[in-house]
């Protein structure tokens, strides 16, 4: 074997490690440059490492699993899960109910993976597949909601708890028509998965349930990949040892270890439908070993399923059911349904008598089924028509779909970047990039994502070439330099207030304590100006560069550092006096002073050097490690405990002065950190790379906040807020205005938080809280005002431009006072539930629970009318924008539109049969969307016919200003839509249990959400850019 | 009790010599190495017993036993608090520093207990020796745990976190997450730098094999 060059091995190595493998083989041929055996030698050594998992594998780690611990049994805690009850036991290992141990109190099903997988490799491969899951929301799939390792470092996996049978089990004794209803369901839900590009791998009758409803739940989807082999293709038949597939539903391919794809869920899925059909296995397999079961797979022929069949059903199996079985059992994946959709398509078309698409290249056929689904069309001439017909608009059809293609292209393109940013919020990573696409397509999830991550981050001025900041003590203007000037800027405009010449180059800018006086370091000497006027104070010159200069807390003296070897004082009071107050071994590059003015800290070579002021007995050398290694920055906390130091290698060390040791071991930023502060209100350093990664010293935890893609120069905190100035190269100042990523919580009381509703002034809300009823700051989250109520009420709404609030309970209406809370006036109002203002008549309309709807005059509290429903009781309702009609939702499902005027009632088609819990009406007045128990829906306002609809669990609707998108609460997650395409943008996952109500404050923009734990969440949003450009 | 006594360190002897390590002393580092090693040692032969009496031995357990009697932290415990009332954080700190130490300790341990095989070759009682079932647990791997040592001081010059990381996964039985904590570096690093360090050495005692 001929030596590696690993100087030249270990960099493209490494990049191996970090790039994804279908990225290797165009990393290799660049970076190789031709150098193939190089390459070869790189590929190599990469293959020997991946596939040899057990090497270097410590047997401590493994001891340490296996070791005996007691067996984990009921009232056990598994990570935030207690055990409740064993449900069952598999290959994986036993599943148990449990339940969430902290305020959650959430049941969930938790598969507890048996020792001996590789815990690292499991739990890792959870995180990266985490994501993905957690899109998977399908009424027809258990979802995936946490996962972890033990204590003792078993995996575990928690999963939405389901109960029901098997689906083998559950059709047992069903009809044909129901098993393939049934059937058809589980294809729909792997359809949607499909579509999210992820594939189960392991489908067969034990990981699909039927509840007593009826419904199909598909377990365990993508927990296959996670638990499978690295290389998740390896064959599942030849590996000793646990094995992870029942070869039974196994395609041929995941048996011969090669690719997986949608097709092979088909496969399963095939096996499936035919096992419903027949009762049988597709293989006769009487002596089942795997090597059996291999060969009958990759090579036997099943027979059709109708021949199996018993006498009753096998006319109605043979036929479409045979071949829809017989083509998802193709041996190969290409010559079966693609995905799971196409599926579903030809059953569905099954059971609507339409020719299904197996067929498709039959002729005859698909003129059968014409015949036998047209039975009264048919006639030579009508059929000629009809033919003609179809052409006409296939061709008007291909023409729009041309023009659409593109638009629909961008489309895509935008939603890929909101997913992105969705998750590196989640991640607290950085952020996906909005610039290149138009500001026409967005919507309330940019508004929303750019709170979230860009717009803390605003950009306050430009100045080219300057690097170093000041803030003055209100927090309310910067000073920067600019070659040899001094530059004003207020925070808020963003404008330049004024600039001065001082004459010299200037390297650093400090203000004096009360803001009215600036040091400079300038090449040749240290100078102080008035802040106001650019007057000289004083000037002290002195040979070389001035690195630094920084005010005393007295405000009368200023230290200065050389950019090699001496610090000096110098004071306003006696400026002849210059006092040297102690010399550094090399180039100082950062200096600063204690908050008390005791101390100065010097970043030096090798060391960070404190020098006291008046006391030399405080001067104090803290070495570092490395040799020769330089800090670049230093930095007081704001409690003048901590020091921290930044090295030229951007490695960042924290000292605890009153011990003065290192508190920690060190941490890495890579080279490109440049800047360090601490927040000014707690004992946290904030390091700037391209972002800011907040260190919490108190917790030891640090985060990320989405950043700017340009390397971090200088920082600034402002004195009072945790909010920061930075700089960077191109001379771009930003703000960051939050120091965190996660959304607002106002945790209000243990109990639910039943109704929210904002304040017209947009600065604070009200909540419900059972008897009470509180207003809340929107910013702080502090209680302003409580007041009990009489009775329990069940929804409160503000009054628009009015400070009045009122809310409904079950013996009448509750006028309030807006800011007060007091009680001004009482309704009484039987059965009262729902609240609805009409902005332009100033009428509230309330739904009541004899499914009757009472209009009041807000004046006078007069009713203008009692308007009858059809429903059995009203389950939400909401005003027309322009007034004259109301969309009723009924508790007990139905959707109606009454017009005020006539009084007339107009049923929605398709209208919900189950219960519906909220409606609302865009602000354009097109749409109307109405969510409840199972339903999720949009109707055209005009035709009342459906746009949208799906099965789904109970959602919240709320339309944003823009009537583009509609915001849906999900579970605990809210959702955003789009309002022409229906998709889901924007999943943003709290993982609340349970959101109660959504409102939206009167701008439109920022939406609050309240649920069962008593938090009401804050989701802020920022306007939309002005899409006529400026 | 005899040799199986208590330790000769006291517990905030032991949390002096973390925090001085910890700041770059190299004799604080030493002796609290030699400590550890010790008690490593010591805790095998206490284990001995158990094994003749029908117990196993665990190995992990001399890594955190150690530990535990160091520094006088139950293992539960371990995680929010020790002995002398510190924070969690501090606890938290010394705990991933002294998993370091003890990780390079069970090294030469092992390495050492090998070395001290080949030379009585096969005079002596071979399963009464200390550490050796714990040996045994690591040569079942089909490591050459002397050239492994070797390889490791060599890829020490060139890329000696890579080094630190197998040292502690490998013999210090840590996983990532405590392996990157324990050296300041993101667990995405320390994952790189295992599989760089694992391609390496595997290249390397493939080589020397």
């Amino acid at each position: 074997m001929t030596q590696v060059d690993w100087k030249r091995v270990r960099p493209l190595l490494a990049k191996l490690y970090e790039l994804p493998r279908e990225e290797h083989t165009a990393f290799l041929a660049e970076a190789c440059e031709g150098d193939t055996s190089l390459a070869r030698t790189v590929v190599r050594i990469y293959e020997a490492e991946s596939t040899d998992a057990s090497f270097l594998k410590s047997p401590l780690a493994e001891a340490s699993a296996s070791a005996s611990r007691p067996a984990l049994g009921a009232g056990a805690l598994v990570g935030p899960y207690r055990l409740i009850e064993e449900l069952g036991r598999g290959g994986m290992g036993a599943v148990w109910l449990a339940k969430r141990d902290d305020e959650f109190e959430r049941h969930v099903a938790l598969k507890l993976v048996k020792r001996g997988m590789d815990t690292d490799e499991v739990v890792r491969r959870f995180r990266r597949e985490r994501q993905l899951l957690a899109d998977l929301e399908h009424p027809g799939i258990v979802r995936l909601l946490d996962g972890g390792a033990t204590d003792d470092g078993r995996p575990y996996l928690a999963l939405e708890v389901v109960r029901g049978s098997t689906i083998d089990e559950h059709c047992r004794d069903l009809p044909l028509e129901d098993r393939v209803r049934i059937f058809l369901q589980v294809a729909d839900a792997v359809a949607a998965a499909h579509e999210l590009g992820v594939v189960h791998r392991d489908l067969k009758p034990s990981n699909v349930l039927v509840t007593g409803g009826g419904e199909a739940k598909v377990l365990d989807f993508g927990i296959a990949k996670v638990l499978s082999d690295e290389g998740p293709e390896v064959s599942l038949l030849t590996r000793t040892g646990e094995r992870l597939l029942t070869p039974r539903y196994a395609a041929p391919e995941q048996v011969r270890g090669e690719a997986c794809s949608p097709a092979t869920d088909v496969y399963a899925l095939g096996v499936m439908l035919y096992e419903l059909l027949c009762e049988r296995p597709p293989y006769e397999v009487e002596t089942a070993t795997l090597r059996d079961i291999e060969s009958a797979v990759c090579d036997e022929i099943p027979k059709r399923p109708s021949l199996h069949a018993d006498r009753t059903t096998r006319r109605r199996v043979a036929g479409d059911l045979d071949v829809i079985a017989m083509r998802a059992l193709a041996k190969e994946p290409a010559r079966r349904y693609r995905d799971a959709g196409k599926l579903a398509e030809d059953v569905r078309r099954h059971l609507a008598h339409e020719p299904i698409e197996a067929r498709a290249d039959s002729t005859l056929y698909r003129a059968v089924r014409f015949v036998r689904r047209n039975r009264l069309l048919v006639g030579s001439m009508t059929a000629i028509l009809v033919a003609l017909a179809v052409g006409l608009v296939a061709t008007f059809v291909q023409y729009r779909e041309s023009e659409r293609r593109r638009e629909d292209a961008e489309w895509k393109a935008y939603v890929g970047t909101v997913k992105r940013a969705e998750t590196a919020i989640a991640l607290q990573s950085s952020f996906a990039d909005f610039e290149s696409h138009s500001p026409e397509l967005f919507g309330w999830e940019w508004q929303h994502i750019q709170a979230r991550g860009d717009l803390s981050l605003r950009v306050v001025h430009e100045l080219k070439g300057s690097t170093e900041l000041d803030i003055d003590a209100s927090g309310r203007t910067l000073v920067a330099k600019h070659r040899a000037e001094l530059v004003f800027i207020d925070i808020d405009s963003g404008e330049e207030l004024r600039r001065f010449d001082t004459g010299y180059p200037v390297y650093d800018v400090h203000y004096s304590p009360d803001s009215t006086l600036v040091a400079a370091a300038h090449k040749g000497g240290v100078g102080v100006y008035e802040a106001e006027s650019g007057d000289t104070t004083a000037f002290w010159p002195w040979g070389g560069m001035i690195k630094c200069a920084r005010f005393l807390p007295d405000g009368r003296r200023v230290v200065s550092a050389n950019s090699s070897e001496n610090i000096k004082l110098h004071s306003l009071d006696d400026p002849e006096t210059v006092r040297v107050l102690g010399t550094v071994k090399g180039i100082v590059r950062d200096m600063e002073v204690s908050p008390s003015g005791d101390r100065v800290a010097v970043a030096a070579v090798e060391c960070a050097e404190l020098f006291g002021i008046d006391d030399p007995s405080l001067d104090l050398k803290l070495k570092l490690d490395e040799r020769d290694l330089s800090l670049s920055e230093v930095a007081f906390s704001s409690s003048g405990r901590y020091l921290a130091g930044i090295g030229m290698d951007g490695t960042a060390r924290v000292w605890d002065l009153t011990t003065e040791l290192p508190i920690t071991p060190p941490r890495h930023y890579g080279s490109s950190c440049n800047a360090m502060v601490f927040l000014p209100d707690r004992d946290a350093l904030v390091v700037g790379t391209t972002t800011l990664r907040i260190w919490d010293l108190a917790t030891g935890r640090e985060h990320s906040l989405p950043g700017t893609k340009r390397s971090i120069k200088h920082m600034v905190t402002d004195p009072d807020e945790p909010r920061i100035y930075t700089s960077v190269q191109d001379g771009r100042i930003h703000e960051w205005s939050s120091m965190s990523t996660q959304v607002p919580r106002h945790h209000l009381t243990d109990d639910v938080v039943l109704s929210v509703s904002v304040h017209p002034d947009g600065d604070s809300y009200a909540a419900l809280l059972g008897k009470d009823v509180v207003r809340v700051d929107l910013g702080s989250g502090e209680i302003l005002v409580r007041r009990k109520l009489d009775s329990s009420a069940l929804r409160l709404a503000y009054a628009p431009e009015e400070t009045m609030l009122v809310v409904a309970s079950a013996e009448g209406l509750g006028i309030l006072h807006g800011d007060t809370l007091e009680t001004l006036h009482q309704v009484p109002l039987v059965g009262a539930r729902k609240l609805a203002f009409d902005p332009t008549e100033r009428t509230l309309a309330v739904g009541k629970s004899d499914g009757s709807v009472t209009t009041f005059r807000v004046s006078d509290w007069n009713v203008l009318q009692e308007l009858e429903t059809g429903l059995s009781a009203v389950g939400d309702l909401a005003f027309h924008p322009a007034g004259n009609q109301l969309v009723v939702g009924g508790k007990d499902g139905g959707l109606v539109k009454v017009e005020t005027g006539s009084r007339r009632v107009l049923p929605f088609q398709d209208a919900p049969e189950t219960a519906i819990y909220s409606v609302d009406w865009s602000a354009d007045g097109e749409q109307i969307a109405a969510g409840g128990v199972k339903t999720l829906g949009a109707w055209s306002a005009a035709s009342l016919s459906p746009l949208y609809q799906r099965t789904s669990a109970q959602v919240h609707v709320v339309y944003p200003k823009d009537s583009e998108r509609l915001i849906t609460s999900f579970h605990g997650n809210v959702q955003i839509r789009d309002t022409r395409r229906w998709d889901i943008m924007c999943s943003l996952k709290e993982n609340r249990l349970q959101l109660t109500e959504m409102a939206l404050a009167p701008d439109g923009r920022t939406l609050l959400a309240c649920d069962v734990n008593g938090d009401v969440l804050i989701y802020n949003a920022v306007p939309l850019p002005d899409t006529a450009g400026d | 009790m005899g040799m199986d006594g208590p330790p000769q360190t006291s517990p905030g002897e032991v949390t002096r010599l973390l925090r001085e390590a910890a700041r770059g002393s190299d004799d604080a580092a030493r002796e609290l190495y030699q400590h550890v090693y010790d008690e490593l040692h010591r805790l095998a032969r206490a284990h001995m017993k158990d094994a003749v009496a029908g117990h196993t031995l665990q190995p992990t357990a001399l890594v955190h036993e150690a530990w535990v009697r160091l520094a006088r932290v139950t293992p539960s415990s371990g995680q929010d608090s020790d002995a002398s009332g510190q924070g969690s954080a501090a606890g938290y700190r010394d705990r991933d520093h002294f998993l370091s130490v003890a990780s390079r300790a069970m090294r030469s341990a092992l390495v050492d207990q090998v070395r001290r095989r080949k030379a009585e070759k096969r005079g002596g009682d071979r399963s009464r020796v200390p550490l050796e079932v714990a040996v045994e647990l690591y040569q079942a791997r089909g490591v050459d745990l002397i050239a492994l040592d070797d390889a490791l001081d060599r890829l020490m010059q060139d890329e000696p976190r890579q080094a630190r990381v197998v040292e502690l996964r490998f013999f210090g039985g840590l996983t990532t997450e405590e392996a990157a904590r324990s050296i300041g570096v993101s667990v995405a690093t320390a994952e790189r730098d295992w599989r760089m360090a694992r391609a390496w050495l595997k290249e390397e005692l493939a080589e020397s094999a």
